[in-house]
C-alpha cells in the first residue's frame, strides 16, 4: 500500500459524515475541537460586547445608559459568560484538538465523552443565552452570594439559570478533564515516557486535575441553593442553623484554582511557542514540570483569600496570606525559566512573539498587584475596589488572553495550512494592547481612589469622571483591536494562500502531518525518543506517511490506536474506537431535559429524563465491546499487543478513576459543609438531633462490606476464569440491604426546611443513596451480561470496573451513615 | 488614599513601598525582556549553569526572600490593626440592610442614629457589624479598612479619626440594585462634641 | 499510575495538613480553648504549636521516604520532581503554618 492509497483508506474510515449529520454524529476529536473553538470564541465576543456596555454606562458620571437592574444583568454575566462559557471550553478545545496531535495518536481516550462534553457546553450555553435575551439573566454577581442570591432577596428566576446553567456546562468541563487525563496518560506514542512529553501535555495534565479538584466544589454549592431556593432546605440562613459564609467557602474553593485552571493553559502555550520562536528548547523542563504541579496545589490553598473581609480570625488570614504570596513563587520560576530560554536562544520577533511580549509586561504588573492584595490590610482597603477588577485583568487578559492569541497564530498554519499575508495581526496586537493597558491602568487609580467595583453609577464630585471616561475610551480601542484579530482570521480562512508544513521550524509531532490535518491525524503512529522528535529526525513526516511505524496497514474498518504504560511509554494494548455515533447529543439532550426540568421546575420531567440518561448510558457502555475477543493481534514492526478492553485496566478503568476522583472530591467538600456548619454556623445546636438506629446502622455497613466483598470474589472469579454468579449475587444482596438502611434513615431526616441540620443529613443520605443506587444497577447490567453472554469477551475488565464504583458506594454508604447516625453524641 | 486615622494612614504607607518594590522588580524583568533580543548569545554556556542562575537564583531565591519579608511586615502590621480587648474604646453598632445604615452606642442605650455614625475623634472606635438582609460590607476609606457585614454574625473593626471632621462611608459588597447609592457619613466629634451628643441621647 | 502518585503526593499532603490546621483553628476558636490553661500557655496555643510541628515532622517523612530506595522511582526523571516537590511541599508548610505559632490567637 502507497502512501496516497493508504491514506484514502484511513480517511474513510476516520472521517464524519458530510453536511450537518456529520455536525451532530462527529466524534472526531479534530472536529469536537475546532467546534469548541469556534463556539468559545462566539463566547468571547458576547462577553467582550457586555464588556463594552459596562464601559459605555461608566463612561459619565450619573450615566443613564441603562438602569442599575439590567447593569447587574450585564456585569453578572460578562464575569459568568468569560469564566464559564468561554476561558475553560476555549481550553478544552484547544486540548481536544492539539493533544492526540502533540502526542502522536489518533483520537482522544473517549471519542463519545468529548462529543458529549461538547453538546452539554452547548446547551448549557445556550440557556444562559437565552436568559440574557429574555432580559432575565442572572443579575447578584458572578459569585451569587447569598442571602442576595436566595429566593427572599432574588425571587425571580434570574438565579436558578445561572445555578442550573452553570452547573451543565460544569458537567462538560468534568467529563473533558476525565478525558485528557486518561488520554495523556495512556494514548501516546511508543517510546514517549513522561519526561519526554510536550511540555503542554504537562500543563494540560495538571489542569485537567485541577478541574476534577475544583469544580466540585461548586457543583455542589450550586446543588445546596438550588435546593435552598426550589425547596427552602436552609443550608445559607443563618436564623436556621445554615451560614451564609459556607456559599463562600465552596465558591472559593472552586474560584481560586479556577484562576490558575485558566492561567496554567496559557503558561503551556508559552512554554511550546516561546522556545520555538527563540530558536532554543526550553531552559529547565523538569522544573518547569514541578512548578506548575505546585502551582496547581498551592492554589488551592488562597481560597480564603477571597474572605479576608469576612471577619475570620487574623490567624486563619495569615495562613491564607503566606500561601497566597507563596504562590508567586512557582510563577516566578516559570517567569524566569521562560527569559532565561530566551537568552539561551536566539530570539525572533514574529506576531505570536508579539503577543507573548505583550504577555509579559501585563501579567507581571497582574502577577505584583496580586502580592501586595494577598497582604491582608492592604486587601482590606482594596478589596471589593475597582483596584480588583484592573488586578484580576491584568491576570486573566495579560495571563490567558495574550498567549492565546499567542497561540492562535502559531497554530493557525496547522489548522488551515494557509499562510497569512496581511499584517492586519501586528496592527491588532498594538490596539489590544494599548488600549488594553489604557483602560486598566485607569481602573486600578480609581479604586485606589475609592470607587467601588458594581456600581452602576457614581457622583460627578467623586473625582472619578476623567478617569472612567479615559478608561472607556481605551477599552473601545481594545474592542477594535479584537474584532480586527476576527477579520484577520476570518480573511485567512477564506483568501490565504497555502503555506509550507512547518513554517516556525517546530519539533514537536502536530507539525508532522499534512496541513490541514487528515482525519486520522498520523498514517502510522510514530515512536518516540526525543523531546522534538520532528527535529531530530527532519524525515519523521514521510516515514509515518509511508506506514513505517505502528498500525500502518488500516485493517477493515477499524478506528484503531495504540495505549502505552503510562510512565515509561512502552506500547500495551490495541484500542478500537467507536465510530460516528448520535448517541453523545441524544445523552447530552436527556441530561439537558432534566436540568430544564429543575429549571422550570417542573419536577416530574426529572425522573423520566434521568430514566433516559441511564437506558442511554447503559446503551453507550454495552456498544463499547465486541462480542468476541480476538486476542493478541499484530500492529505493525512485529509486534503482537492484546485488545485494550481485555487487559485488566480497560480505559473505561481508568476514566473511572478520575471521575471517581471528581466524585470524591464532592463529596469530601460535603462532609466539609456538615462540618463547618457544625462548628463555625450561627444558631447552633439544632432543636432535634438525629436519633441512632442501630438496625439501619447494622444493615448499612454489612450490606456495605457484602457488596465490596462480593465484587472481590467475583474479580477473582473472573481472573481464574471461573463463574461470576457466587460473587455477584452476595454484592447485589449487599447493595439491596445498603440501599433499605439508607433509605429508612432518609425517612427520618426530619422536617428539612426547619433548619439546616436535618437538610444537610438529608443530602449527605442522598448522596450515599444515589451511588448505592449506581453500584445496584452497574451490577445488574454486568448480572445480565453474563447471563446473555455466557463468557463474553471482556468480562475482566468489566468486573473491575464494577468494582470501583461498588467500592466508592460502599465506602460512602458506610461514611455517611456514621457521620450522621452518631450526631446526637458528638456534641 | 488620603489617609485620615493611624489604621488608614499605615496601609497608605505600605501600599507606597509595595508600588516601589513591585515598579523595581516590573523594571528588571522588562529590561531582561529587552537584553535577550539586544545581546548575541554566548556560544557555549552550559545548560546547567544557566539553569542555575535562572531558576534557582531569580526564579527561587529571589522571590523567596522578598516576599518573606513582605508577608513578615503585612502580618505585623496586620497585628496591630487587630482590634484586641483594650479600655477606653468606645463602642458602637452598625446595622446594614439594603440600602440604608442604622448606628447605635453602647454608651447611650437607646439612641439610634440612620445614615451617619458619631464617633469621637482620637481615640479607637470598635464598630460591631452585622446584617439584617444580605451581605454588606462597612467601608469608611479614610478612617480604616472594610469588614463584612454578615447576617447572623457580628464582626468588630476598629477605625480611628485622628482629626474631628465629616468622612464619607459605603456599603462596599454588591448587594442589589440599590447598590451605588448605598453610603453612610461618619462624624467624628471633638470631646465636646461627643459629650454634647450623647447628652442629647439622654434627655 | 505510581510514578503520577510519586509527583502528586507531597503537595497533596501539604494541602491536607495546611486544610487540617486552619480547621484546628477554627474548631479551637468556636470551643473556646483560648481560654484553658495548660502549663504556661492557652489549650490553643498548645495545640496549634504541637500541630505545626507534627506537620512538618510528616512532610519531612514524606520527603525522605520519595528519597529512599523502598519508594523512590525507577525513573530519574520523576525521581528528581518528586523530590523537588517534597522539599517545595516541606518549604511551603513551613511557609504557610508559620503563622500558628505567632499570630494572636481568635482576633
Amino acid at each position: 500500500m502507497n502512501a496516497l492509497a493508504r491514506h484514502r483508506a484511513l480517511s474513510r474510515i476516520w472521517s464524519s459524515q458530510p453536511g450537518w449529520r456529520g455536525v451532530i454524529s462527529t466524534v472526531n476529536h479534530s472536529d469536537i475541537g475546532r467546534m469548541f473553538l469556534l463556539v468559545a470564541t462566539l463566547f468571547f465576543l458576547i462577553g467582550g460586547v457586555l464588556a463594552m456596555l459596562i464601559r459605555t454606562q461608566l463612561a459619565t458620571p450619573h450615566s443613564a445608559f441603562v438602569a442599575p437592574a439590567i447593569y447587574d444583568q450585564i456585569f453578572t454575566m460578562h464575569g459568568t459568560v468569560m469564566m464559564f462559557l468561554f476561558a475553560i471550553p476555549l481550553f478544552e478545545g484547544a486540548a481536544v484538538y492539539l493533544l492526540p496531535k502533540l502526542l502522536g495518536t489518533r483520537d482522544l481516550a473517549y471519542p463519545r465523552l468529548s462529543a458529549y462534553g461538547f453538546w452539554c457546553y452547548v446547551f448549557g450555553g445556550l440557556m444562559l443565552v437565552f436568559a440574557l435575551l429574555a432580559g432575565l439573566a442572572p443579575d447578584s454577581g458572578w459569585f451569587m452570594y447569598p442571602p442576595l442570591s436566595s429566593s427572599a432577596h432574588s425571587p425571580g428566576v434570574n438565579t436558578d439559570f445561572w445555578l442550573i446553567g452553570v452547573t451543565f456546562v460544569e458537567v462538560s468541563a468534568i467529563a473533558a478533564a476525565v478525558e485528557i487525563c486518561v488520554s495523556i496518560l495512556k494514548f501516546r506514542a511508543p517510546g514517549m515516557s513522561l519526561d519526554l512529553m510536550p511540555i503542554f501535555a504537562w500543563y494540560a495534565l495538571v489542569t485537567a486535575l485541577m478541574i476534577l479538584m475544583g469544580f466540585p466544589p461548586l457543583i455542589l454549592g450550586s446543588i445546596l441553593l438550588e435546593l435552598e431556593r426550589a425547596f427552602g432546605f436552609p443550608f445559607f440562613e443563618s436564623a436556621l442553623g445554615g451560614s451564609p459564609l459556607l456559599w463562600q467557602h465552596l465558591f472559593w474553593l472552586f474560584g481560586h484554582p479556577e484562576v490558575y485552571i485558566i492561567f496554567l493553559p496559557a503558561a503551556g502555550v508559552i512554554s511550546t511557542v516561546l522556545p520555538v520562536m527563540a530558536r532554543t528548547t526550553l531552559l529547565g523542563y523538569r522544573w518547569v514540570v514541578a512548578a506548575a504541579v505546585a502551582l496547581a496545589f498551592l492554589s488551592f490553598g488562597l481560597w480564603v483569600h477571597h474572605m479576608f473581609a469576612t471577619g475570620i480570625p487574623h490567624m486563619g488570614l495569615a495562613f491564607f496570606s503566606a500561601a497566597s504570596t507563596l504562590v508567586a513563587v512557582p510563577t516566578g520560576i516559570q517567569i524566569f525559566a521562560w527569559l532565561g530560554t530566551l537568552w539561551k536562544g536566539r530570539p525572533r520577533l514574529t506576531l505570536p512573539m508579539l503577543y507573548i511580549i505583550g504577555f509579559f509586561f501585563t501579567f507581571v504588573i497582574g502577577g505584583l498587584t496580586g502580592v501586595m492584595v494577598a497582604i491582608v490590610p492592604f486587601d482590606w482597603q482594596a478589596h471589593d475596589t475597582a483596584f480588583i477588577t484592573a488586578h484580576l485583568h491584568y491576570v486573566l487578559f495579560g495571563g490567558f488572553v495574550f498567549p492565546m492569541l499567542a497561540g492562535l497564530y502559531y497554530w493557525l498554519p496547522q489548522l488551515t495550512g494557509r499562510k497569512r499575508f496581511f499584517r492586519i495581526g501586528e496592527m491588532a496586537f498594538w490596539l489590544i494592547f494599548l488600549g488594553f493597558n489604557g483602560a486598566f491602568v485607569a481602573m486600578h487609580w480609581a479604586g485606589l481612589l475609592g470607587q467601588r467595583r458594581r456600581i452602576a453609577w457614581y457622583p460627578e464630585d467623586a473625582g472619578w469622571t476623567a478617569i472612567n471616561l479615559f478608561s472607556s475610551i481605551s477599552s473601545f480601542v481594545m474592542a477594535i483591536g479584537v474584532a480586527m484579530v476576527v477579520f484577520d482570521i476570518a480573511l485567512h480562512a477564506l483568501l490565504a494562500i497555502r503555506g509550507s508544513r512547518n513554517p516556525w521550524g517546530a519539533g514537536t509531532l502536530e507539525w508532522a502531518m499534512p496541513t490541514p490535518p487528515a482525519a486520522y491525524n498520523f498514517a502510522s503512529i510514530p515512536i518516540v525518543g526525543d523531546r522534538e522528535p520532528l527535529a531530530r529526525d527532519p524525515a519523521l513526516a514521510n516515514k509515518i506517511a509511508r506506514g513505517e511505524y505502528f498500525l500502518g496497514e488500516p485493517r477493515g474498518e477499524l478506528r484503531e490506536t495504540l495505549t502505552v504504560d503510562a510512565a515509561s511509554g512502552i506500547p500495551e494494548a490495541l484500542v478500537i474506537f467507536p465510530g460516528n455515533s448520535t448517541l453523545p447529543i441524544a445523552l447530552a439532550a436527556a441530561t439537558g431535559a432534566a436540568f430544564l426540568g429543575a429549571l422550570i421546575r417542573v419536577y416530574w420531567v426529572i425522573p423520566l429524563a434521568l430514566l433516559f440518561v441511564v437506558g442511554l448510558s447503559l446503551r453507550w457502555g454495552w456498544s463499547q465491546h465486541a462480542a468476541n475477543c480476538p486476542g493478541f493481534q499484530n500492529v505493525g514492526r512485529a509486534t503482537l499487543l492484546p485488545q485494550a478492553i481485555e487487559t485488566d485496566r480497560s480505559p473505561g478503568w481508568w476514566g473511572s478513576v478520575f471521575l471517581l476522583v471528581a466524585d470524591t472530591v464532592l463529596f469530601g467538600s460535603l462532609f466539609f459543609g456538615y462540618a463547618f456548619l457544625w462548628t463555625v454556623g450561627p444558631n447552633w445546636p439544632p432543636p432535634q438531633w438525629l436519633s441512632l438506629s442501630v438496625l439501619e446502622l447494622a444493615l448499612g455497613l454489612i450490606g456495605a462490606a457484602a457488596a465490596a466483598i462480593g465484587l472481590h470474589v467475583a474479580a477473582r472469579a473472573a481472573s481464574r476464569g471461573a463463574s461470576l454468579w457466587r460473587g455477584l449475587l452476595i454484592a447485589l444482596a449487599g447493595a439491596a440491604m445498603t440501599i433499605a438502611a439508607l433509605a429508612m434513615t432518609l425517612t427520618r431526616a426530619g422536617q428539612l426546611t426547619d433548619y439546616a441540620y436535618g437538610a444537610t443529613v438529608f443530602v449527605m443520605i442522598a448522596y450515599a443513596l444515589i451511588h448505592a443506587a449506581i453500584a445496584a444497577i452497574m451490577i445488574c447490567s454486568l448480572a445480565y451480561r453474563t447471563l446473555r453472554g455466557g463468557a463474553s469477551c471482556p468480562r475482566k475488565s468489566n468486573v473491575n470496573i464494577v468494582r470501583l464504583w461498588t467500592d466508592y458506594a460502599a465506602f460512602v454508604a458506610a461514611t455517611s451513615l456514621v457521620a450522621t447516625q452518631f450526631s446526637s453524641y458528638l456534641t | 488614599m488620603d489617609p485620615a486615622g493611624p489604621a488608614a494612614a499605615r496601609i497608605a504607607t505600605l501600599w507606597w513601598t509595595m508600588l516601589a518594590g513591585s515598579a523595581a522588580i516590573f523594571a528588571l524583568v522588562m529590561l531582561l525582556l529587552l537584553i535577550a533580543y539586544r545581546r548575541t548569545p554566548a556560544p557555549h554556556q552550559s545548560e546547567h549553569r544557566q539553569e542555575r542562575f535562572w531558576l534557582y537564583g531569580l526564579g527561587l531565591a529571589f522571590p523567596l526572600v522578598t516576599l518573606a519579608a513582605l508577608l513578615i511586615y503585612g502580618l505585623v502590621l496586620g497585628e496591630t490593626l487587630v482590634p484586641k480587648s483594650r479600655d477606653n474604646v468606645v463602642r458602637v453598632r452598625a446595622e446594614a440592610r439594603q440600602w440604608s445604615w442604622s448606628f447605635g452606642y453602647a454608651d447611650a442605650a437607646g439612641l439610634r442614629t440612620q445614615g451617619v455614625l458619631h464617633i469621637p475623634a482620637g481615640g479607637p472606635v470598635d464598630v460591631e457589624i452585622t446584617s439584617l438582609d444580605v451581605v454588606h460590607s462597612f467601608w469608611a476609606p479614610r478612617l480604616a479598612g472594610k469588614l463584612d457585614a454578615i447576617p447572623g454574625q457580628v464582626n468588630v473593626l476598629r477605625i480611628e479619626a485622628a482629626e474631628p471632621g465629616e468622612y464619607h462611608g459605603v456599603g462596599a459588597e454588591f448587594s442589589g440594585p440599590g447598590y451605588s447609592g448605598d453610603a453612610f457619613t461618619v462624624i467624628a466629634h471633638d470631646a465636646a462634641g461627643w459629650a454634647a451628643f450623647l447628652g442629647r441621647a439622654t434627655e | 499510575m505510581k510514578d503520577v502518585v510519586r509527583i502528586v503526593i507531597a503537595m497533596l499532603v501539604w494541602l491536607a495538613l495546611f486544610s487540617a490546621l486552619y480547621g484546628l483553628e477554627g474548631v479551637g476558636c468556636a470551643a473556646g480553648w483560648q481560654h484553658i490553661q495548660v502549663t504556661g500557655a492557652t489549650l490553643f496555643q498548645a495545640a496549634m504549636t504541637l500541630a505545626f510541628f507534627v506537620a512538618l515532622l510528616i512532610l519531612a517523612a514524606v520527603l525522605v521516604g520519595l528519597r529512599s530506595p523502598l519508594f523512590r522511582s525507577a525513573s530519574p526523571f520523576i525521581a528528581h520532581i518528586s523530590i523537588i516537590l517534597a522539599v517545595a511541599a516541606l518549604v511551603a508548610g513551613a511557609w504557610t503554618l508559620f503563622p500558628a505559632l505567632a499570630l494572636s490567637h481568635c482576633a
